[in-house]
């Protein structure tokens, strides 16, 4: 966990010796793209139907450093979804913590199309870390005195690594501010480990209950190629 | 030096943030509690009209259906996402899985599947949206072993957890003729007979087809808006017959019907790997359609009125689109329905509810929270 923290203020150091570097070069040689991930609060500005659709673009910041003079640099972006709930209305109550991190390094080109619009396209390394722990618990009454009462903790973590190519769009709405969308097509190895704990204790016929306890370990594997459309905007200061 | 100090904040936001949630919680869940009803004589599910499965069977189908035991972590079941009060459908665009994660695509009601989906050897029909089952038997353990919804590593996993759970040896034994012993092919063929046999037949619609009820003004403009005017019945013809699905496998029961131009869900067309078929889906009954929102295969659509506002003027061109959804000039048709139009049909679609069937004690969860 803390490693993935560590990597966060990192890029977003990254981020800021970059703008003290390029505010005291005389002759701009570099530029810096930061980018957010801006569907949420687009939706929030202009809700123009009650369409729902799920967001499959996991980076919510992206950074760009790009030669002025060649267009070609180095581009990296990441992106983390925490989440904590706790289901009681369900059959049995449950609580989830889900950790996900994503991230992404490559290299690309942007290319002016017009004085208004830019294209970039890249060659990415991207890799994913997921670590999600879910924990239930029940107690079910049969019948006559008797009862089946079962807890379990279930681990998983994830390690995802891959790439692939990258493409994308950018408007200037401003010298400074960009609007744009990417698109992407990787393929991506995710090897998964799984524990998951089971402590089962069941009482028949009014005899003394008999607890039984499971542990297992699975693993397995997933390979992927994935195609991202460009249904994710992202709002883009460049300095 | 303005940029510098935003920065900074950022930077110890992010930082505050995150040791936050990396707080140490506690691991233990109050218990949930429940009690296993069942009657004394198991429900007559008529399923000699049918599929011809024993009232036994069927019920050790239903308790399979909403027990949890069946998810990796006890907390899932297969009602969690196909709840009876909409229609066997789940009232969100995506459910969510027994890590609370999302599920790739949006919960298809269950009703009235034909006897078609139990033959062995030939006919079977297309399941789920992209029509990737051909058989009931096959598709009922999918769920159970998929990584996001239920988790279970595979079919032997499934049996050592029903077997576990005590209350299931007297249930397979009735089920099964004395024998106790649990299978997951057993497993599927009960969850087959119990998904199998929930019938929808007592709608509006089908008392008005008897000679019971009569449709309202607005509900029979809105019956010929949809038959007629607008020609919905050519694609939804198994509206009118009391199979809800009532097509063999075929690729015409799927259709691409313009929702976007770019798939970022090919559909069928990831399971016939022929491009064109991407972005086309299988064809929903339309049977307790009012109670079964959102819509479509990722839920995009929260209404019925939406839904229509895209036959209406929001139909996407591509390779792929339904001819019957074209003009002359190959491009998109608007059918440009009118507000008193679209509520015509929005009530003749009401008429398609079957409230005895969503309050049906024979399809209710047998496990009763105390």
């Amino acid at each position: 966990m803390l490693k993935k923290y560590l990597l966060t203020i990192a890029f977003v150091s990254s981020v800021c010796c970059g703008y003290a570097q390029t505010d005291l070069t005389p002759t701009k040689k570099i530029n810096h793209y930061l980018g957010v991930q801006a569907n949420p609060l687009f939706r929030q500005i202009i809700n123009l139907n009650n369409n729902n659709s799920l967001v499959t673009n996991p980076y919510l910041l992206t950074y760009s450093l790009i030669s002025t003079k060649s267009g070609w640099g180095v581009q990296a972006g990441v992106g983390y979804d925490y989440q904590s709930t706790e289901d009681k209305d369900a059959p049995a109550n449950h609580r989830s913590k889900i950790n996900d991190f994503s991230y992404r390094v490559g290299v690309g080109r942007k290319v002016m199309l017009s004085k208004k619009f830019e294209a970039e396209f890249g060659l990415d390394v991207a890799g994913n870390y997921q670590n999600d722990r879910t924990f239930s618990q029940s107690d079910i009454d049969f019948g006559s005195g008797q009862s089946d009462s079962v807890f379990t903790v279930v681990l998983t973590k994830t390690t995802g690594m891959g790439g692939g190519l990258r493409g994308g769009l950018n408007f200037y709405l401003s010298p400074k501010i960009l609007l744009g969308t990417e698109a992407n097509y990787y393929f991506m190895r995710s090897p998964q480990k799984q524990n998951v704990s089971v402590k089962e204790t069941v009482t028949q016929f009014g005899g003394p209950p008999i607890t039984r306890f499971s542990n297992q370990n699975q693993s397995a594997t997933a390979s992927k190629f994935s195609l991202t459309l460009p249904a994710v905007l992202f709002l883009i200061v460049k300095f | 030096m303005k940029t510098k100090i935003f920065l900074s904040v950022v930077l110890v936001a992010v930082t505050v943030i995150g040791f936050y949630s990396c707080k140490k919680q506690s691991d233990v869940v109050e218990a949930s509690h429940l009690t296993l009803r069942l009657p004394e004589v198991p429900y007559s599910y008529n399923a000699g009209n049918f599929t011809g499965e024993s009232d036994d069977l069927i019920t050790l189908g239903r308790v399979l259906f909403y027990d949890t035991h069946l998810s990796v972590n006890n907390a899932i079941s297969c009602a969690s996402c196909h709840k009876q009060i909409v229609g066997f459908s789940d009232n969100t665009a995506f459910s969510r899985g027994f890590e609370n994660k999302l599920t790739a695509r949006n919960s298809i009601p269950i009703q009235n599947l034909t006897p078609l989906f139990f033959s062995g050897d030939s006919g079977g029909t297309s399941l789920f949206w992209d029509g990737r089952q051909r058989f009931l038997s096959s598709m009922v353990l999918k769920p159970i072993t998929n990584h996001v919804e239920m988790g279970m590593n595979d079919d032997n996993a499934i049996a050592e957890r029903v077997r576990n759970a005590p209350y299931y040896t007297d249930l397979f034994s009735k089920a099964f003729n004395g024998q106790s012993d649990v299978t997951s092919t057993k497993i599927a063929g009960a969850l087959a007979a119990f998904v199998g046999n929930i019938r929808t037949s007592n709608s509006k619609f089908d008392q008005v087809q008897n000679g019971q009820a009569s449709f309202s003004p607005l509900e029979s403009e809105g019956r010929s808006l949809f038959f007629e005017k607008y020609n919905c019945g050519s694609c939804h013809h198994s509206v009118i017959s009391p199979d809800g699905y009532g097509s063999t496998f075929n690729p015409a029961s799927f259709i691409n019907i313009g929702l976007d131009q770019n798939y970022s869900d090919r559909g069928l067309g990831a399971i016939t790997h022929s491009p064109s078929d991407d972005g086309k889906f299988k064809v929903p009954s339309l049977r307790n359609v009012a109670i079964t929102a959102p819509y479509m295969h990722d839920g995009r659509f929260a209404t019925l009125n939406d839904v229509l506002d895209h036959y209406s003027h929001g139909i996407a061109n591509s390779a792929n689109l339904d001819q019957r959804l074209k003009g002359a000039d190959n491009l998109p048709i608007q059918m440009n329905i009118s507000e008193q139009e679209k509520t015509a049909i929005v009530a003749f679609l009401g008429t398609l509810t079957d409230y005895s069937m969503v309050h049906d004690p024979r399809f209710s969860s047998p496990f009763i929270s105390q």
